[in-house]
This record gives C-alpha cells, structure tokens and sequence, in this order.
C-alpha cells in the first residue's frame, strides 16, 4: 500500500505513477490504430520513459495505460469512466496525462483524464497542453496543465516542466505563479507585490505612450462574443412578458445566500410575495434607499399589472427571475444567463425586461 | 430588453434593445417626482420597453425616455 | 503657488508628561490629547492607544489614518472642517513623518465601509500602518448619535490630533524639506496631468454626499481644475468608506508626490483635474466631455493618468473619460482594481475601447487573508464583529478578511506594488 502523506510505496519508497498517452505515444499504431480501446503496459512506454527519467530517484512509472484517440472521443464520458476504473486499480500516488501538444481530440483526452483523476481519485494529475489546444481552455482549472509548445519537437521541455511540477505538488511544496512555473492559469487571481509602485509604473508606462515607445498594458480590455438580437415579437397581445432583474432583490432572510458580490446565484421569486412581504437587497455595490422606499423603482409591476389588464400583452409571469450582478465576472454572469433564459423558454415567456442598477 | 442607466456596459457586450434608465439606484422612477408623475413615467418606459420588444434589435445605440 | 514641507522624522511614540519631540521619540501628554477629542459632545470620552510594529494587537473599526501634520504658514488647518476655508497649498506646513493617527469609529453600522490594521503576523506585512508607531483614537459614543453625525465628528477628532501631534515639532527639528513647485515649464519636456476622480455618491448613505473636499459635498459637481499642492495640503480627504484611499495616503499621494519629483526632469507637471463619478449617462458623458476639453485645451497635457475610488461604475466613468481624452490626442493610462478573485486579466475591465491599451493593475481587492488570533484588540472588542460575506466572525479569533480591509495593503491612488496574478 502507499504512504498516504507522501505517496511513496513504503517498499522502495517511490511514488507510484501512472501515466495516460494515445496510440501513437503508447507504440500502437498510427491514425489507423485510433479506434484501439484501453490497455496497460507495465512500466514506461515512449516518451513516458523520460518522465520516468526525470522523476528517478522520487518516482516509478508502473504502467503506461493508452487509449485510442477516436476511441475516447466517439464517447468522452464513457470512456474517461473506463479509464479512470483502469488507473485506479493501478493504485497511483502521481498521474500524468500526455503531453498532447496541439493535437485536438488527444488534448481533450488528456485534461478529462487528468480532470477525473484529481477530482475523484485526490492525487496530482499533471497534463501538458499548447494553449490553444481546445483541452487547455476546457480543463486548465480541474486539473495541472503545463504549458507546452505546439508540438512534439518540445516533449523534452514539457516532460521536464511536467516533472518539476510534480515534485512541488507531492513535496506540497509552495507552487509559484502559472507565468513563473509553466502552467496554465487555474482561474483566480491573487495578489503579489511586483516591485514598483502602480503610481511609478503608470507614470513610466505613460511616458513611454506619450513618446510613441513601446510599452505593454497590465490589463486587457475584453471581447464579447456576437450574439444575435432574438428576432422582434410579432403578436404582443398574445406575449406572456417576464421580469429579470440584477439588483439583488430577495426575501427576508435571503434563503438562496445570493451574495453581495462575486455572485454567481440566480432564484426566481414570487413577484406577489416580494411585494407584499419583506424583502432585501443583496448588492452592495449601490445604495438601496430608493428601492426600499418603492420596489416598482427596480422591478415596475405596478404599470406592469395595469398594462396586463389592459390587454396590452397576454400575461407577465408571476415570478420575476433575481440575481446581483455587482462585481460578477464575464462568464458567471454568463452562466446565470444562461440558466435563467432555459427557464424563462421553459415558461413559455416571449420578451423579458431585465432592469439593472 | 435591457434598462439601465449604464448603457456603456449595456452597450460594450452587445444589448440589442436597450434603455438607458433614470439612474443606477433606481432604473425605473424619478424619486423626485410626485408618486402618480413617477407612476407616469415608469409606465412610459415599460410602453417603451414593450415596443421595442416588437421591433429588430440594434446594437450600440440606446433610448431614452 | 508653492508649498514648503517641512518634515520630522519620528521613531517612536509613547505617552509623556508633555506633548514634545525629543530625539525622534513623540511624547503625548495623553491628558491634554483626551481633552481635546472629548471636547466634542458626541463623545463621552475617548480611548487613546499607542502601538507600536510587533504588538500583538489588531486595530478594528478603523475609518481613516492620518499623517500628523500643521500649517505653519500660509493657510488653516485642514481648511473647511477644522480651519476656515482658505486655499490648501500655499505657505509652509510642518509634517511628521514615520507614525500615523489612525481613527476607530464603533458606532456607524456599516461594516463594509470599515478595516483593520495588525500590528503584527501577516497582517502587518501586508498593511503599511502595521510597520510603523501608531496612535490609535478610539471614541465612546455619548448615547445614541446618528452615524452620520457620529462619523464625521470621529473624522474630525483625526485632524484635530494631527494637528496638535505636528504642533509639537519646533522649527530647529525639522530634519527635510521638500518644496512642491511647478512654476518653472520645460518647453523640451512632455505635459503630464492628473485627472482624479476623488468620490462616487453610490454609497452615499441616506443619499447624503461625503463633505470631502475642502470640507464640502462634491457630489454633484462637474470636474474642475485644483492646483496640485491642494491635494497634498489638506484639501481633499478620505470619505466615509475608507476604502483604500485613507487621508493618509492622499496626504502623501503617490501619484502627485512622483509627477512632482519628476518635473523637470523627465516630464513636466501639467496639473490636476478632480472628477466626481456619474450617476446617470448624460451627466456622464458632459463629465467626460469637459475632462477632455480641461486636460487638452487648459492643462494642455500631452498625457494624462487617471485614477477613480470605489469599484465599478466609476469604472466605466473613467473610461468615459478617458475615451474623451484620447479622441482629442492625449494619451492616457489608467490605474484600475480588479473586482472578482475568479476573473482573468483580460475580461474584467468595463470598457472595450481600443485606444485605452494602457491600463495598470491595482490588485483584486477581494483576495482572502488568513490573519491569526492576535491577543489585544482596539478600538473594538474581541466580540466586535469583522465582515466576512460567508461566515459570522469576531475580531477576537483568526480570521479571514479581504485583503481590501486590511488598511494600507491596497490602493487606488498607487500607492502599493501588489497587483494581480492569475493562478
């Protein structure tokens, strides 16, 4: 059995990796062995035996498992189930995956694999992938992916990163930043003191724009995605019209813990209930006197209700869809969207205002 | 559609149908108002709103009432 | 219009039989301090700590830091809310360098608005204030007080210390002198300007503006011309959200402070324009119209960097702004937060036009922070609640707080080297 605390096999006192690559990598075959289903062989095979190299001393690599690239992605799901039971019968205290460089269908392989071995099995996965590779955006924040070259002339390199990494990661080592190490971002920001005050190097970075010298911005401003306005509502007397709002509206007591920022909770309420009952607001990035005095100030159901009655359109949705969009991020903010326009479809709703603060 | 006094944002990631609300701690009224001359102005925007609904969506630009 | 600053450098400060300055060492006659505050009616009387790096103590309820400083000429007192109003930035005043006042306030409620300083532990190296003597004002509210009411006379209790610790320095202790002075232009040398956008009435609670400059509201101004000098000398001052832009640091404003210095050496100072964020669009718009037009055609600036407090609709205003200045060919850079720990660094800022590619990263203010149990606490209690938007937690156990309530870690004005990394 392993050590648990440092995974070494208290036989040799070495860790005992596992390793993942495809057909070609694993000596199969070439694009026409792709369909291969999963097999093992014992210790290192191809390129892993330089893993096995650079570990020497800490690590052994005990089986190479390899997969067929068209294989895992007919199913990826159910082959990442396969593969996982074969790995974790294995017993690894360490799982590599690749490198797969630039190549599509073996990247994504390789971060589901990586991905499903440090979720459910608790020990380090590390994967190599250009930052390109579809793989890299889809798997960077579940499991380790060091960033690699575009191809296999740069295996030393990223088998070497690979290795470093490891070692930090089961010595539980302090791991340095992604630029520093050679992974890819996990997704959160920290803060780390970077020399000259952000006074002194606005005032340099100005200069240099100013004198037409090159310079280099710390932030980028973003990109959205195009989407296409949804097409104009032909018959609005027959329109049921819903309500969405950002300003964090909630019941008394909060009872979906939407957060006050950095929220990524979205709820629908009961609009006869929020009115009638005591409400909250959970955003604190504005303030709410006037919205307390009046609620109709952010969520207008009394024109609303009047213009229902009137016919102007069919129905307004009794429930009205809230979140607190204060210091979201891009893609929650996205995520929420997402989610609460499947909902609204699914109520048969045809426009939707959507208020903000 | 969208109602917000930032239309900046609004406009930034692409809104199609936007309103550029009275102001960020009450989109939808002037508090200065008397309440039934705030109740009409609130419903001039939501019969805005609700034409806009029918109407294409046009990016980068925004109505006021 | 010149202004001379005088400065003592302090080392230490403990309490004595008379308020002096001997060797580097502040003595207080913490008497005649107490006196002082509670001449206020809305204190009954008032804690007056000192505190010194490596205490194991956290100050909590902090609401401003303040360098100690007087006029000696030319001017009053923190014109406007202690003095009368007369222009900051002329004359000479006397500063004492090393030590800072820091004031609690355990009444207002608002506990976003408020932060803390360790003396000691991860805190302290974090936070600036943890690394130098402190001298920590801790009123008790004469019964119940609006908070309002309540926060300026604890905001005012600040610069009344301030200027009774600097009166204690005589002329023969002054130890520096810098003299803050732009007259001389470099015709062969770029304009630079300052555009700062000191307040948002977001947050102005029960829509009552913050008398923050020269001791009045400034809410619904439009942006106007100051004279830099202005800024170091008293005239504008922290608001009621701390917020990492203490009196403290705009007392000794990083980025005024550095255009000064290089006046006439690689830049010219061109000036300062103050803005007020927007709340509504078409305010907004002839706000950044006229920032364009008073940088361009009044400061004639070549460039222009630009800071804002608070979080993301000044944001957006600043880039308004901003876009204006670079349609008219000034350059611009601005400072900027980042607001959310799971964001990257390239889809967090709020405006996307092309030509504003020079931004600098000012942190991301909600990093946690383990801090540990430290044994004293002031200006509250061990009960004393510390904001945590996932947990109830005291002052009195480890905790764990956005780096952005650690007073003095981050700042919007520059002031600090940490910035973002993605991980």
């Amino acid at each position: 059995m392993n050590n648990e605390s440092t995974g070494k096999d208290p036989q040799n006192q070495k860790w005992r990796i596992v390793c993942y690559v495809n057909q070609f990598f694993g000596q199969v075959g070439g694009e026409e062995k792709a369909d291969c289903g999963f097999m093992v062989k014992q210790g290192p095979v191809g390129p892993v035996r330089l893993l096995h190299w650079f570990l020497e001393g800490d690590g052994e690599v005990v089986a190479t498992v390899i997969c067929g690239d068209n294989y895992i992605a007919r199913n990826l799901e159910q082959a990442v189930e396969e593969g996982l039971k074969i790995i974790a019968d294995l017993q690894p205290s360490l799982f590599f995956s690749g490198p797969a460089f630039n190549a599509g269908r073996y990247g994504v392989a390789c971060g589901a694999i990586a991905s499903a071995v440090q979720e459910r099995l608790g020990i380090p996965a590390i994967t190599g992938l250009f930052p390109e590779n579809p793989g890299a955006e889809m798997y960077r924040k579940r499991a380790w992916v060091v960033k690699t070259g575009g191809n296999a002339a740069h295996m030393k390199e990223a088998m070497g990163t690979m290795a470093g990494m490891a070692r930090k990661l089961m010595k539980k080592e302090p791991l340095g930043s992604p630029a520093k190490e050679g992974y890819l971002p996990r997704g959160f920001l920290k803060n780390e003191a970077i020399g000259k005050t952000a006074a002194i190097r606005g005032i340099e970075m100005l200069l240099d724009k100013v004198a037409s010298r090159p310079f280099k911005t710390e932030l980028q401003i973003p990109t959205f995605e195009e989407i296409e306005p949804a097409p104009p509502i032909k018959d609005i007397k027959a329109a049921r019209i819903a309500m969405v709002s950002d300003g964090g509206v909630v019941p008394k007591g909060n009872p979906d813990g939407m957060k006050v920022s950095q929220n990524t909770v979205w709820a629908s309420y009961n609009l006869g209930d929020i009115f009638a009952k005591p409400f909250q607001i959970v955003h604190s990035g504005y303030h709410p006197t006037e919205v307390r005095e009046n609620l109709n100030r952010l969520l207008p159901l009394d024109v609303l209700k009047e213009m229902e009655a009137e016919g102007e359109f069919a129905s307004l949705l009794p429930v009205f869809f809230s979140c607190s969009g204060n210091t979201t991020t891009v893609q929650s903010a996205r995520d929420m969207g997402r989610g609460i326009a499947q909902k609204l479809v699914d109520e048969g709703v045809r426009g939707v205002i959507l208020t903000s603060t | 559609m969208q109602i917000t006094s930032i239309v900046d944002v609004a406009m930034m990631v692409g809104v199609s149908r936007l309103i550029r609300g009275y102001c960020i701690t009450s989109p939808v009224g002037d508090f200065h108002l008397k309440p039934e001359d705030e109740k009409a102005m609130r419903r001039r925007y939501v019969k805005k709103a609700l034409e806009m609904l029918q109407g294409e969506g046009e990016k980068g630009n925004y109505k006021t009432i | 219009m010149k202004l001379r600053l005088e400065s003592v450098k302090i080392t230490d400060v403990r309490f004595g039989s008379k308020t002096s300055i001997s060797n580097g060492i502040l003595y207080v006659n913490k008497h005649e301090l107490n006196d002082l505050v509670c001449a206020d009616e809305n204190f009954t009387n008032v804690n007056i700590e000192i505190v010194k790096p490596g205490d194991n103590a956290r100050i909590v309820n902090v609401v401003d830091v303040v360098e100690p400083r007087c006029k000696i000429s030319g001017g009053s007192d923190f014109p406007g809310v202690l003095g009368k109003i007369v222009s900051a930035g002329r004359g000479t005043t006397r500063a004492l360098k090393g030590m800072a006042v820091v004031l609690c306030d355990r009444h207002h409620h608002w506990i976003h608005s408020k932060a803390l300083i360790d003396m000691t532990g991860p805190g302290a190296e974090l936070g600036r204030y943890g690394k130098m003597p402190n001298l920590v004002i801790d009123p008790i509210p004469n019964g119940e007080i609006d908070d309002l009411d309540y926060a300026y006379s604890v905001r005012r209790a600040g610069f009344k210390a301030a200027v009774y610790l600097a009166g204690a320095a005589g002329a023969d202790q002054v130890e520096d002198v810098e003299v803050f002075d732009t007259e001389t232009i470099h015709p062969d040398l770029p304009r630079i300007a300052y555009f700062y956008q000191i307040y948002s009435p977001q947050h102005d609670p029960k829509g009552i503006p913050d008398p923050i400059f020269y001791g009045s509201p400034i809410s619904l101004t439009l942006p106007l011309v100051v004279h830099p000098n202005e800024i170091l000398d008293g005239a504008v001052l922290s608001g009621y959200t701390i917020r990492m832009m203490e009196t403290y640091s705009i007392q000794n404003h990083p980025i005024v402070t550095e255009l000064f210095r290089r006046h006439g050496e690689d830049l010219n100072f061109a000036g300062v324009v103050l803005g007020v964020c927007s709340m509504e669009p078409i305010r907004r718009t002839l706000g950044a119209v006229m920032v364009g037009n008073l940088v361009h055609e009044t400061l004639k600036a070549d460039g222009v960097i630009m800071t804002k407090p608070l979080g993301g609709a000044p944001n957006v205003d600043l880039g308004v702004a901003a876009s204006e200045c670079e349609k008219l060919g000034v350059k611009t850079v601005l400072l900027l937060q980042l607001l959310n720990t799971g964001a990257a660094l390239d889809s967090e800022v709020l405006f996307n036009d092309p030509a504003l590619n020079a931004i600098i990263n000012c942190g991301i203010i909600f990093e946690t922070q383990e801090l540990p149990e430290l044994k004293k606490i002031i200006g509250g209690t061990a009960e004393t609640p510390v904001f945590n938007d996932s947990c109830k937690q005291l002052a009195g156990q480890p905790i764990v707080v956005e780096k952005r309530f650690i007073c003095g870690c981050l700042n919007q004005l520059g002031a600090s080297t940490a910035a973002a990394v993605e991980y």
